[in-house]
């Protein structure tokens, strides 16, 4: 079973104290885009009250632009939304949130909320 | 790179060969305005991570968001005196102290929950008729359904395209099936969906 690199307690405590977390790339924007997490103090606190539901960590790649560094990869939900999410590490100990958006996966709205619904579209060939 | 307090180093790889750069962003709220914010961007020339100094980003944009949530305050409490909606009626439907909605309007300075509050009732103004029945499930399904057939027949009236549109229901057991049918132009475009349901008094009273 896949494990992460990071220790993701540790990430969530940075979270909480809002030390040592920087976002880095456009995480600042998908995060305001994506789930209207608008500053740097709405993001932090929203991973650290249990925002991120069903969590699963994906993979360990490095870095692509400083390969030295290892990033975590993780998918997560909010209300009916499928979220991605990258962390790291710097070697001064600081996490690095690089990613913070929708998953590429299926992403429709309301997923859940259809699943006990039976939708059957007529055709004018099946009526 | 320095600025006044501080060497700047790339968060990613160490170096503080770091540019800076300014974005423009545009920040807009429900039943608001919009404002633009500056940020400052770093670019490392090494790496080409880019990062921002997310204190002084922060206290740029939470300026910004207090403005246009004063304006969209404004902006809802207006639509409701507008459209003549006593705020008498609506403060003893939910509950709020009189006059709770005057010394909004005056201050235009409410809480996030009262705000909250604002924006659900402003996109849904039924919620009252759901306050003002005390919340009775079964009541409150009535006026949500009754209101969603209204909003299905408003969408379509007077669009040159629909020749006609109709909406239909059937209760049978637990289940229920409700079906629409649009006719654009002389093409049929139905669909019909069946939803499993607790049962629901509809019919009579709607």
């Amino acid at each position: 079973m896949k494990k992460p690199f990071h220790s993701f307690d540790e990430f969530l405590k940075a979270c909480s104290q809002k030390q040592n977390v920087i976002l880095v790339e456009n995480t600042r924007g998908d995060a305001q885009e994506c789930f209207n997490l608008r500053t740097f103090d709405a993001l932090l606190d929203f991973i650290s009250n249990g925002g991120l539901e069903d969590l699963e960590f994906e993979t360990s790649k490095p870095y692509d632009k400083f390969p030295e560094l290892t990033v975590d990869s993780y998918e997560f939900k909010t209300q009916g939304k499928l979220g991605y999410m990258a962390i790291s590490k710097n070697k001064k100990g600081k996490w690095l949130i690089k990613s913070f958006h929708l998953s590429g996966k299926s992403n429709r709205p309301f997923d859940g909320l259809f699943k006990n619904i039976d939708l059957k579209k007529l055709s004018r060939e099946e009526k | 790179m320095k600025t006044k307090d501080r060497v700047i180093e790339c968060p990613v790889c160490g170096s503080n060969k770091i540019e800076r750069e300014k974005k423009e962003t545009f920040f807009c709220v429900p039943y608001g305005t919009e404002k633009k914010v500056t940020e400052t961007l770093f670019r490392c020339s090494e790496c080409k991570t880019s990062f921002s100094d997310d204190k002084s980003a922060d206290e740029a944009i939470k300026t910004a968001l207090e403005l246009l949530k004063k304006d969209s305050v404004r902006n809802i409490l207006n639509y409701f005196s507008e459209n003549r909606m006593n705020f008498a009626g609506m403060e003893r439907a939910l509950e709020l102290p009189q006059r709770t909605m005057s010394r909004w309007k005056a201050e235009r300075a409410v809480d996030a929950s009262a705000l909250a509050l604002l924006r659900m009732i402003r996109t849904f103004p039924w919620l009252i008729d759901v306050a003002d029945n005390n919340y009775d499930e079964v009541i409150s399904k009535r006026i949500h359904i009754l209101r969603a057939i209204t909003s299905f027949y408003d969408e379509f009236k007077g669009e040159d395209r629909v020749l006609s549109a109709s909406l239909g229901f059937r209760k049978e057991e637990e289940r229920m099936s409700v079906s629409t049918s649009i006719v654009y132009n002389g093409i049929v475009d139905g669909t019909s969906t069946t939803i499993q349901t607790t049962p629901v008094e509809i019919g009579a009273g709607l």
